[in-house]
Formats: C-alpha cells, sequence, structure tokens
C-alpha cells in the first residue's frame, strides 16, 4: 500500500459551534411553543378549522419556526463541506437570525389575537430576514464550482423561498388593507405549499441525498429516483405558481400530479438508501426519520384524494395539511438526533481523540429518552390525522399532549447534550 | 512497526460509526520511513466535517508509539470508500 496523490483537505472553514447551535436552540424553543399551539388550537383541528387564528398562527410556529429555522442552522453548517466554498457573507449568517425570530413572534401573536399591525410588523421583519438568509444562500451556492443534484435541490429550494415570503407578505398585508376578496384562499393554498415543498422538501431531498448514505452506510445506492424528485417538485412548484389562478381545475391538476409524482420518488429513494443499508441495526434517529417519511406519504395520499375530491372536506383537508407540516417536523426532530450530538462531539471532543478515549456520538445522549420522545412524537402525529379526520376533538387533544410531551423531551436531551464536555 | 502503527490506529473510532478506521477500511496505506509514518487514509464520505479533526486523531494516535518523530496524516478520496471495504466482524464492536 503506497500513499495516494489526491491529498485533499477542503478550503471552506466550517461555522463556529454558536452558530448553528443557536439556531437548533430557537428551532427547539418553536418546536415546543409549536407543541403548545397544537394543544390550544386542537379544538379547531377536530373540526376542519384550518384557517382558524390558532391554527394558521401554530402552523407558522412549526413552518417558519422549528423548519425553516433548523434548515438554516443545518445549511449553515452543511453547506461549506457539501460545497467546499464557506458561506459567503458569515456576518449576514450572523444577524439573519435575530431578526426573523422577533419577526416570527410578533407574527404569530398578530395571527393568534388577530391584532393585523401585529402582523404586518411581524411578516415585515420575517421577510427581512428570510431574504437576507435567500440571497446568502443563493450568494454561497453560485460561489460553488461543482452543481450535484444537492446544489440544483438548494438552487431552486432558495427560489421558492423567496417566492413564499412574497406571497406570505401580500398575504399578511390582506390582513389589513384586504384587497384579495375571494382570492385569498387559492393564494393562502399556493403560499402553503410553494413554502411546504417548493422551499421545505426541496433542501429536505437535497440533503437527504447527502445524509442518509452517510448516516445508513448506504453508499452506491441507485440515486436516479432523487434526481427525478427534485426535477418533479421543482417544475410541479413552478406550474402551481403559475397556474393558480387558472379558472379551469383540471388545469391546477397537472402540478398537483407532478407534486405528488415528486413525494413519490422522494420516498422511493428513502426506501432505497434504508434497503440498501449496510448497518445491521437502525438507530432511534433513523427509525424517527422513517416514521416521519411514513407520515409524509401519508400526507401524499391525502392530498391525492384531495385533488380528485376538492376542498370541500375539511376534516380531510386539515388532515392533510396536519400530516405534511408534522411529518415533516418528525424528520427534523429525527435529524437533531443525529446533527447536534455530531457538532458536539466534533467540537468538543474532536481535538482529543486520538490522545484520550474519547464518547461515541451516539453514547452522548440515552437512546431511552430518544425512543421515549420519538414514541410520544410519532404517536401525537398519528393520533392528531386520525383526530382531525374523525372530527374528535378529544384524539386531537390526546395527539397534542402526545406531541407536546415529546417535544419537550428532545429540547431537554438537546439542551443537556449542548452541555457536554470532556471530563 | 507498521503493526504497532495498525493497532495504534485500532484506537481511533469514527464516531458516527462506532467502528475503528482500520476495522471500517478507511485505511489504505501505512508507510514507514526512518521515524516517519505515513498513514493514507479516507473517511466514509466525500468531503465529510470530520477531515480535520480525524487527521488530527491519527497524528495523535500514532505519534504516542515510541520511535516516531514525525507523522503524515494523507487523507485521499480516491479510491472511494464503500462498506465493502470493511472487515467482516466490524459490527462485533458495536
Amino acid at each position: 500500500m503506497s500513499s495516494h496523490p489526491a491529498t485533499v483537505f477542503g478550503t471552506a472553514d466550517g461555522p463556529p459551534l454558536r452558530l448553528p447551535g443557536s439556531h437548533f436552540a430557537a428551532g427547539l424553543v418553536f418546536l415546543v411553543l409549536g407543541g403548545a399551539g397544537l394543544l390550544a388550537a386542537a379544538p379547531d383541528l377536530a373540526a376542519g378549522s384550518f384557517l382558524s387564528p390558532r391554527v394558521t398562527g401554530t402552523t407558522h410556529l412549526f413552518t417558519l419556526g422549528w423548519i425553516t429555522t433548523s434548515i438554516m442552522g443545518a445549511l449553515y453548517q452543511l453547506l461549506p463541506v457539501a460545497l467546499d466554498r464557506s458561506i459567503r457573507w458569515p456576518r449576514v449568517a450572523r444577524v439573519t437570525l435575530w431578526v426573523h425570530a422577533p419577526g416570527l413572534l410578533a407574527f404569530v401573536t398578530g395571527l393568534m389575537f388577530q391584532r393585523p399591525a401585529f402582523t404586518v410588523a411581524g411578516a415585515s421583519l420575517l421577510a427581512v430576514g428570510l431574504l437576507a438568509f435567500a440571497a446568502n444562500l443563493i450568494a454561497t451556492l453560485a460561489s460553488a464550482r461543482r452543481r450535484d443534484l444537492t446544489w440544483w435541490a438548494l438552487a431552486f429550494a432558495a427560489t421558492y423561498l423567496v417566492l413564499t415570503v412574497l406571497i406570505g407578505w401580500a398575504l399578511a398585508a390582506n390582513l389589513r388593507w384586504p384587497y384579495m376578496g375571494a382570492a385569498r384562499l387559492v393564494a393562502l393554498g399556493t403560499h402553503l405549499h410553494v413554502a411546504l415543498v417548493g422551499w421545505v422538501m426541496l433542501v429536505i431531498v437535497g440533503v437527504a441525498h447527502r445524509l442518509l448514505p452517510m448516516f445508513l452506510l448506504s453508499h452506491g445506492a441507485d440515486e436516479r429516483p432523487a434526481r427525478w424528485a427534485v426535477g418533479l417538485l421543482a417544475t410541479g412548484t413552478a406550474l402551481l405558481f403559475a397556474l393558480h389562478h387558472a379558472p379551469w381545475p383540471w388545469v391546477r391538476r397537472i402540478p398537483a400530479a407532478l407534486l405528488l409524482a415528486g413525494a413519490v420518488a422522494f420516498l422511493l429513494q428513502a426506501r432505497v438508501f434504508y434497503a440498501k443499508r449496510q448497518r445491521p441495526v437502525v438507530d432511534v434517529p433513523l427509525r424517527l426519520a422513517a416514521a416521519a417519511l411514513g407520515v409524509i406519504g401519508a400526507a401524499a395520499a391525502l392530498g391525492a384524494v384531495l385533488s380528485v375530491v376538492g376542498f370541500a372536506r375539511p376534516g380531510l383537508a386539515t388532515a392533510y395539511v396536519v400530516a405534511l407540516v408534522l411529518g415533516i417536523s418528525l424528520f427534523v426532530a429525527a435529524h437533531y438526533y443525529k446533527i447536534v450530538p455530531f457538532l458536539v462531539w466534533m467540537h468538543r471532543f474532536g481535538p482529543i481523540a486520538g490522545r484520550r478515549p474519547v464518547p461515541k456520538v451516539a453514547e452522548l445522549f440515552s437512546a431511552r429518552w430518544a425512543r421515549a420522545a420519538a414514541a410520544l412524537l410519532t404517536a401525537g402525529v398519528v393520533v392528531l390525522v386520525l383526530g382531525a379526520i374523525a372530527g374528535s376533538p378529544l384524539a386531537a387533544r390526546i395527539g397534542a399532549l402526545s406531541f407536546v410531551a415529546g417535544a419537550t423531551v428532545e429540547a431537554v436531551q438537546m439542551a443537556a447534550l449542548s452541555r457536554r464536555r470532556p471530563a | 512497526m507498521r503493526g504497532a502503527v495498525c493497532a495504534a490506529l485500532r484506537g481511533v473510532i469514527d464516531p458516527e460509526v462506532g467502528v475503528d478506521i482500520v476495522t471500517l477500511g478507511l485505511v489504505y496505506g501505512i508507510e514507514v520511513e526512518a521515524g516517519t509514518v505515513t498513514v493514507t487514509f479516507t473517511l466514509t464520505t466525500p468531503g465529510c466535517p470530520l477531515k480535520n479533526v480525524m487527521s488530527t486523531a491519527v497524528s495523535a494516535a500514532v505519534y504516542a508509539l515510541p520511535g516516531v518523530d514525525h507523522v503524515n496524516p494523507n487523507l485521499v478520496w480516491e479510491p472511494r470508500w464503500h462498506p465493502g471495504m470493511m472487515e467482516n466482524d466490524a459490527w462485533r464492536q458495536r
């Protein structure tokens, strides 16, 4: 065995632990707040009132608070590694959270307590924070030399984040100065899907394409489904926006079919990664991720039914939104158990590895408590979705209670983990 | 000396997989010349964020051996690692 000439050390510096860490800490606060919001909104969810102030406020705690804040932190860590390029504007990266988070709190307060002035002020702060983040993401992507599947997924996602913010701000302004009339509902549906599919799902496809084979040791698996997923989700989202005012319902089914096919392609890709894994045992985080994918699959099935029968059945429509938002939330929650311990290990224990015995990443937290959190979160989502379909306030409350208990356990575990240091 | 270096590298654990880098098949070569040791190794995923940490860990583990004056941790990405490179009993460590 001789030394190989292709010695490659990356040129890009990873960020300090504080940058992703502050986002993950804020994300966990929003997860617990979102869980509390679910408890408050449970009767509305059971009644199919998916436009009630409590439901819309809670939805944004999850989408912008838990999911988007987590994505921001994860991308600040992943981008330099994936692109071999440092974040283009590190100072902007340090500031965006402190604009985004207060903006979200003001926005949700305005939505829940029907204070349009708060809503517009919060939406404006949010828009500034999110657009600054998107500009930083786009500038970082533009500097990359290699343009692989992850690059394309993130490039489309960044574009749809900008679109999400613009539609969202227009909707917030409509609450203060009504001008949309009946078109508000169509705009709201477009906003929801551009956000959850165009922004969030494309990030998930692009990032999972990197992380799942690494965590499962399923290198060399067929990756064509992921390419299909990115193409279908990106095209479907563009058509959804372009055709959302089309007067013929059948035309609007075209983007719905593309988005559904994209979701199926992503789920198929994930199944290939799990099936090809070399790890004999799937650990708790990856079991939770698999459960999350199951819930996302259920959301896709509900979406398919709704695209045929229409949104006249509020119970089904509510169950669809709950399954989509909370399925994605579970997927993010699963990755916290992988990413946060990994970062703590890398920054605190990595420097002494090879000199002294150090724990493994999975030994930095209690697997038993992680299993409890995963079970509570998953059970909560399933019961909530079933409660929404059945119109049962009791089931919705039980589901919300289970979810908030699981979210609290996870948040406490992550807080304890963040304090771990070598003895 | 090569045997001692290999044994020392079995103390360097991939923290995510939980298995040492020799058993994982990540060590591609060990060269010993006078007191200088060159360890050619890879990581499970190209662009892994642990590249600097693992290089330091490899150096530290080998420097601890008597007679070693200098260590060259030589991280390479080709040939690309795949799970088939693991030793058969890799999962017994877990």
